[in-house]
């Protein structure tokens, strides 16, 4: 099943305005996308934790999360440190574990736990049709942000009907396995589920003609910055700032490698 | 199919934008409100299927399918896929914001070649039907993995074992692809031959 896990808990990132949150996002992961320096990336994993347990949000799924990245990573650290090069700290016969190594995949992984962190707490905790309009006044052309309406509100019934069509099969014996006849199976129920958004999507068409539907999904809930989120966007750029000044050693930090 | 945040240099980020918002703008520009509701929909099946595990052994791999949004879509992919992708970080945290133009970039330059490349050959005799539509599915996986494997070695040149192997982990994935396209527009030419390109205004 499809489930927007995150968001109805009640925090003050929900007294934030999507538009202020998408802002915030987009700026803060920029910044941490071009760091690779050690004291502005740990301080951002902080940062970012820090806003996790603002956001109140349940520490076990947040970490089912994290758990998404682990078998990128795990190929990160089984691989990067032998095969980076640069000065060799390690020797295990005939395996070298380079400084360099280590330390991209420190790097690597500070970046995008921190990052996925961020992007959970303060996107996936708001309706995506609120993250649209906020889209939308962030300048993303109509059209796109009507299309991403479109598919957010067929995505569940579109789930539900591979669900149905997955039963139909199991009903019938159908064991998924390595064969050609397994293959057909799932081709054909994906075909189906393609021919089912098409006869859907026409009906929805011709709805939305009758509707007299003129190029415009229209909010019902209304979002004004309050001094609130001006403040919360004050504090991510100042911070944005002082990475951006560590990371081009303007400022230094005690540093720690 | 996709690279999580954090992970390519800031080159790498924005020339995938940039090719991100020159496809998404010409699909766009192609979209009319005719085919609005159509495109949203297709995107939503095409998130939905990627949630379709099939096996291989014992393993199991989840399904791109973007050679068959290509040739359904044509420019339309890169809308389609860009929009998939948005709600797959919102759902799932699978890359986000910064990711999301070479995420996109990597799926539906691919799909748009595909269309280019094999569409013309869906209405030929069945058997060059079939292995046109096999290669696409098959080419859309590989032009993928290639522009993944890509953009990490352009990011860091030390990335490069790294890059051959998610590069050769798709190979097995490439093959799937291939027979899962090649019955899935066999099935549709059957069902729903409209939906095809170059059928359009055939009854």
């Amino acid at each position: 099943m499809l489930q927007e896990t995150f968001i109805s808990q009640k925090s003050l990132i929900q007294n934030l305005t999507p538009w202020t949150r998408t802002l915030a996002v987009i700026i803060s992961s920029t910044v941490i996308a071009l760091s690779n320096n050690l004291s502005v990336l740990l301080p951002a994993l902080g940062t970012a934790l820090l806003l996790v347990s603002v956001a109140g949000l349940d520490f076990r799924q947040v970490g089912r999360r994290l758990l998404v990245l682990s078998g990128f990573l795990l190929m990160i650290w089984l691989i990067l440190p032998f095969t980076y090069q640069g000065q060799i700290v390690w020797r295990i016969s005939f395996l070298s574990v380079s400084h360099e190594g280590l330390l991209a995949a420190t790097r690597l992984t500070l970046k995008t736990c921190s990052m996925l962190l961020i992007f959970l707490t303060l996107i996936s905790t708001m309706s995506t049709a609120d993250l649209a309009h906020a889209l939308h006044s962030l300048k993303i052309p109509a059209k796109l942000v009507l299309l991403l309406l479109i598919t957010y509100r067929y995505i569940f019934l579109i789930e539900d009907e591979l669900q149905t069509l997955l039963r139909a099969a199991k009903v019938r014996n159908f064991k998924p396995g390595t064969t050609l006849h397994c293959y057909r199976t799932y081709a054909y129920l994906l075909g189906m589920l393609f021919v089912r958004a098409a006869e859907r999507a026409q009906r929805v068409h011709q709805a939305m003609l009758c509707r007299g539907f003129n190029g415009r999904f229209h909010s019902l809930r209304e979002y004004h910055n309050r001094s609130l989120d001006y403040g919360f966007l004050a504090l991510v750029s100042i911070i944005a700032v002082l990475m951006t000044l560590c990371e081009w050693k303007v400022i230094t930090l005690p540093t720690l490698f | 199919m996709h690279i999580a945040e954090g992970v390519l240099s800031g080159p790498v980020l924005a020339a995938g934008f940039a090719i991100t918002v020159v496809g998404v703008g010409i699909g766009l520009k192609k979209l009319d409100f005719e085919h609005i509701a159509e495109t949203g929909m297709m995107a939503a099946a095409f998130f939905v299927a990627s949630l379709v595990h099939v096996p291989i052994g014992p393993a199991n791999v989840h399904l791109i399918l973007n050679g068959v949004v290509g040739l359904l879509l044509g420019w339309a992919a890169f809308p389609a896929i860009a929009t998939a992708l948005l709600l797959q970080a919102v759902f799932f945290q699978f890359g986000g914001f910064t990711s999301l133009g070479v995420n996109t970039a990597i799926m539906a330059l691919p799909a748009v070649a595909g269309y280019y490349l094999f569409a013309p050959l869906l209405n030929k005799s069945p058997k060059i039907a079939a292995g046109a539509a096999f290669a696409c599915g098959f080419t859309a996986v590989m032009l993928g993995a290639l522009l993944l494997g890509g953009a990490l070695f352009l990011s860091d040149e030390n990335f490069l074992e790294v890059a051959s192997i998610a590069v050769s982990a798709h190979i097995p994935v490439m093959i799937i692809e291939g027979f899962i396209t090649l019955f899935c527009i066999g099935f549709l030419k059957k069902v729903r031959p409209e939906m095809l390109p170059g059928k359009e205004n055939s009854p």
